[in-house]
């Protein structure tokens, strides 16, 4: 065994010793850095895309420079290429050529519902896509053309992205999130029906998006497991979950929760473990997540109050996050490291924290990579248990 | 002549059917000018009492996008009936979502809340540039502000947009009310502006209070 491959080996033990609500050896320090990574090389997407070998040396400089037991993801990983050949601009690349922003196009139209709900791969397939993707509205052979160029793309994009796990690993890092799935509502919500049109169909067509999401369920669980009947304890899915902070506890209890929670036990049943991004503020949510088993989810927070979500769900939930992006940019080293003394003094005993900031790095402004680099080596020295 | 009461609570419990039924009647009662200002006044208290509802979090931001989609639906079916009679306004808004962001989602019901509270609004959309606000200000005068984004990229892009505001001449004769979710004190003290808020019944307070 290499150095690299044994220290690879202690922060797996570590992440998961964390997930099982059990004392590790020390507080894991995990990466929610994403194109922020980018900014920090001093280079562009458009340089990343260009080759893939360039995009890892690129992502993987900041992972030299400050300490990480994990990372959330590496790489430039949207599919940018796989929409061009669809004719598709849902995403974009800002004027600084490294913050990645999102074009919301969701054309199903509330009187689908039906249609979706009597067969939404066909509906998906035949009607949606069309509306979706320009491309595959173009004569033959031309669409037939768009859709080859697409497949091929996202064949090597799934090439690239285990290269970079790879690349990772050889760093002595690992991914804590394999596969990635979505909450039944929240498939509705990002690709069919957007955010207004979802919003608006709670409630004026309660019965039908409910159903929509039920109908989702089986869907959800195939992204996460691949069709397995059993999965490894780490590393974990992934699940950002992104309408609940809107609904409230009343809506989240009756169109959102309902399905996830079948998707969660799925995974549980198979043995494996959920990361979730919540989103938001979940405050209103606890004693949904309460109900579920012991160990089965890892939350990272973004604006709820950690140290209150410690005492309410820190006995089942495994909780990430709680550094504040915004002390990170513009407080003092001193300040950022008091901070992060208070988070391991009250969220590490028993296990169960893991040491992050509370939102994904985007741009370069979005922390003082100073700060960073000082609170992830005093977590890693301090919060040895 | 309209109930009124009846009108306000219906908006202000979000059901839908029974405002537009409520407004049906009341329009094809071939109402005055004046009448039919009442009613939109009473549809703009009913969206006050949602606002009031948020802040005690009994609504949720996806209640608030319902309730503005509401009150559109609800003056459009009165606007045959308004003729062409303006009602007082309580001070007057320049919005928009500073440069480079595109997000707007928050902006529009800020937006809807601030209209339904009295306020004369130009919404300048997205992505508006320094100088996009910086015209507008000069012609409309506007007592308030309201610069919107999602991404941090924003924070900067808001400080820009402030010190173009203090190079033009124009930031003392105005309040500017930043929002959105990075904005926090420290963000709004680096910006330079005048309060921030993530909430958008919490910012139509402070914009009212500036104003009174």
């Amino acid at each position: 065994m290499t150095d690299k491959e044994k220290l690879f080996q202690e922060r797996v033990n570590r992440f998961m010793t964390t997930a099982d609500l059990q004392e590790p050896d020390r507080v894991p320090v995990l990466s929610l850095v994403d194109t922020y990574a980018i900014a920090y090389a001093n280079s562009t997407v458009e340089e990343c895309l260009e080759n893939p070998e360039k995009e890892r040396e690129i992502y993987g400089k900041i992972y030299k420079d400050i300490y990480f037991d994990g990372a959330m993801e590496f790489g430039f990983s949207r599919a940018m290429k796989v929409y061009d050949a669809l004719g598709s601009s849902a995403y974009f690349i800002s004027e600084d050529g490294v913050t990645l922003q999102h074009r919301e196009n969701c054309p199903m139209l509330p009187e689908d519902y039906d249609e979706f709900i009597a067969d939404y791969k066909k509906f998906t397939d035949n009607v949606f896509f069309k509306r979706k993707y320009p491309n595959l509205n173009k004569p033959y052979p031309e669409n037939k053309e768009a859709l080859k160029k697409a497949a091929y793309e996202a064949a090597h994009l799934g090439k690239k992205i285990s290269d970079n796990v790879k690349y990772l690993q050889d760093m002595g890092i690992p991914l804590i999130a394999g596969k990635l799935s979505l909450a039944p509502l929240d498939i509705i919500f990002d690709f069919y029906r957007g955010f207004v049109g979802t919003t608006l169909d709670i409630r004026r067509v309660p019965e039908k998006i409910k159903e929509a999401a039920e109908i989702l369920v089986d869907y959800s669980i195939g992204l996460a497991t691949g069709g397995a009947d059993k999965m490894d304890p780490f590393p974990w899915v992934m699940t950002p979950l992104h309408i609940p902070t809107y609904l409230g506890p009343e809506k989240f209890g009756k169109f959102y929760w309902p399905s996830y929670k079948k998707f969660l036990l799925a995974v549980h049943e198979r043995g494996g473990k959920v990361f979730a991004a919540l989103e938001g503020l979940w405050d209103n949510y606890y004693e949904y997540l309460q109900e579920l088993p012991k160990g089965l989810m890892i939350a990272t927070l973004e604006r709820d109050d950690i140290f209150k979500a410690k005492k309410a769900i820190g006995n089942t939930i495994t909780l990430s996050g709680g550094m504040p992006l915004d002390k990170l940019k513009l407080g003092t080293k001193q300040e950022c490291i008091d901070y992060a003394k208070k988070l391991v003094d009250q969220c590490a005993p028993g296990g169960g924290y893991i040491f992050t900031t509370n939102l994904v790095l985007l741009s370069s402004g979005d922390a003082n990579p100073e700060n960073l680099k000082a609170v992830n080596e005093f977590v890693h020295e301090y919060g040895k248990y | 002549m309209a109930d009124l009461q009846a009108i306000k609570k219906a908006v202000g419990e979000l059901d839908e059917e029974t405002v537009l039924s409520l407004l049906d009647n009341f329009v094809a009662s071939n109402p005055t000018e004046e009448e039919t200002q009442q009613v939109v006044t009473a549809c703009q208290q009913g969206m006050a009492e949602v606002g009031e509802l948020f802040e005690k979090e009994e609504y949720f931001v996806g209640d608030l996008i319902f309730a503005g989609d509401l009150l559109t639906s609800a003056i459009e079916k009165l606007k045959p009936a308004l003729g062409s009679g303006a009602s007082a306004k309580i001070g007057t808004m320049v919005l928009g979502t500073v440069e480079g962001d595109l997000h707007d989602i928050g902006k529009n019901i800020f937006k809807s809340m601030a209209d339904a509270a009295g306020f004369e609004i130009y919404d300048l959309g997205i992505d508006v540039s320094p100088e996009v606000f910086i015209d507008k200000i000069k012609e409309v005068k506007p007592q308030i502000v309201g610069m919107s984004g999602v991404l941090t990229l924003a924070i900067d892009s808001m400080k820009k947009t402030v010190d173009a505001f203090k190079e033009a001449g124009i930031r003392d004769d105005i309040k500017i009310i930043i929002g959105g979710n990075p904005v926090t004190e420290e963000v709004c003290r680096m910006v330079g502006a005048d309060a921030f808020t993530i909430n958008a019944a919490e910012g139509v307070k402070i914009s009212q209070g500036w104003v009174s």
